[in-house]
């Protein structure tokens, strides 16, 4: 089956042009912008043509502040087991990618994991929630 | 959970097939797929094709159609070895990226990808096909192409358009359908190879057996290419797929919240 449409950025980095699922990153995220986020899930967004998480982000001064976490197409989501309650508010989340060009608290999520190191919403759901 | 799912989906799909598949191999197959000793075995994957009334063989069925992101990759079997840019074609592809930043993602705006980009996207693709149309479902934006397929000549001045138009004709047991009239806004692939409202499509369509789908798909564009080239596919029938909706829009963030800019047609297509 080749329904597993997301989080290809970890092979399509090597390209000179990178893409995902739906649209061409570099329109929107910035390859040069890296991010490590971590939070607690305050809302999933479940839609076309991306799901989007949302997380609470505490930085070293103690501020908080929301992050908007793009995601896979959720119809290849969805085939592959995963539905959007797969994560819940509250659940705490690590994510990996890049940041949007516009410098706003939106980035594109290249790997999600939870605190016991199981991925979520990975193009496979093989030993998912 | 996933031996559930595909339960539930085969039974779906017997209402998508059985009035599509008209002969009585072809009902026979189709009742098979959504019985319960079909949710177990399947249908016979190497029988022969099912046909239409008139003899033709029917490519109707939910095909896992290959994700091609770039048709060049080595790593998909049927990819193209070299395209043969012409001096516009390879300025086209190196200034890809800028010509986003400046005029916009036409689909991240959620406009339409377009003939090879919703076949070679991550999502399916359903035909129906009966003795006049094969008609192309395509997740992808929930988009629909109808192609008649007695031969018949192009409609003059019609309007260039995303899909263009197309046309088929049998070559034997094979379909061949030609498509030209695109508007040249769309791309060839996910990663940007360019094509421009010079191009014409052909593709051809050989059902080798119940299961699987010979697909071709050639470029023919002398604006873009100095020769035409040829992607080879074989696409396994997906009996265990719906299509599902494809609202583009309603979470398209990335445009609503301005990061993708509205788009701007290129205006050297022609």
């Amino acid at each position: 089956m080749k329904r597993i449409a997301s989080f290809v950025l970890s092979i399509a980095l090597l390209s000179p042009h990178i893409v995902t699922g739906h649209h061409s990153f570099d329109a929107e995220f910035d390859r040069n912008k890296p991010v490590t986020l971590k939070g607690s899930v305050t809302r999933v967004d479940w839609g076309n043509p991306h799901i989007w998480v949302f997380i609470d982000v505490k930085d070293s001064t103690g501020k908080v502040s929301n992050w908007g976490v793009e995601g896979g197409a959720p119809n290849a989501l969805f085939r592959n087991g995963w539905r959007k309650d797969s994560l819940k508010v509250g659940d705490i989340v690590t994510v990996e990618g890049f940041q949007g060009r516009d410098g706003s608290q939106r980035a594109n999520a290249n790997r999600v994991t939870l605190p016991d190191g199981r991925r979520v919403f990975a193009g496979s759901s093989v030993g998912g929630k | 959970m996933r031996t559930i799912l595909a339960t539930a989906l085969g039974l779906m799909l017997v209402g998508a097939l059985v009035p599509a598949l008209v002969t009585p191999q072809g009902r026979d197959a189709a009742l098979r797929q959504g019985s319960g000793q079909a949710s177990k075995s399947g249908p016979d994957m190497k029988a022969p094709a099912p046909r239409l009334p008139n003899g033709k063989p029917s490519m109707t069925g939910v095909w896992d159609n290959t994700r091609r992101a770039d048709v060049t990759n080595k790593a998909i079997p049927g990819f193209v070895k070299e395209l043969p840019y012409t001096a516009w074609g390879k300025a086209k592809w190196e200034g890809y990226e800028t010509f986003m930043q400046t005029n916009g993602d036409y689909v991240g705006n959620c406009l339409p990808f377009g003939m090879s980009r919703s076949l070679y996207g991550p999502h399916p693709l359903q035909i129906i096909h009966d003795n006049d149309h094969l008609v192309m479902l395509f997740e992808q934006n929930s988009m629909f192409h109808i192609v008649p397929t007695d031969g018949r000549p192009f409609t003059k001045d019609l309007p260039p358009s995303w899909f263009g138009e197309s046309v088929g004709r049998w070559d034997g047991d094979t379909l061949v359908i030609d498509t030209v009239n695109l508007n040249g806004y769309t791309r060839v692939d996910t990663i940007g190879h360019p094509m421009s409202a010079r191009a014409r499509i052909t593709q051809t369509f050989k059902r080798v057996n119940f299961g699987t789908i010979e697909h071709t798909f050639t470029l023919t564009d002398p604006k873009t290419y100095t020769s035409p080239w040829t992607v080879h596919d074989t696409w396994a029938l997906d009996s265990g797929t719906i299509l599902l909706e494809y609202a583009c829009m309603e979470n398209n963030r990335a445009f609503y919240e301005g990061r993708i800019k509205p788009f701007v047609p290129p205006d050297d297509v022609d």
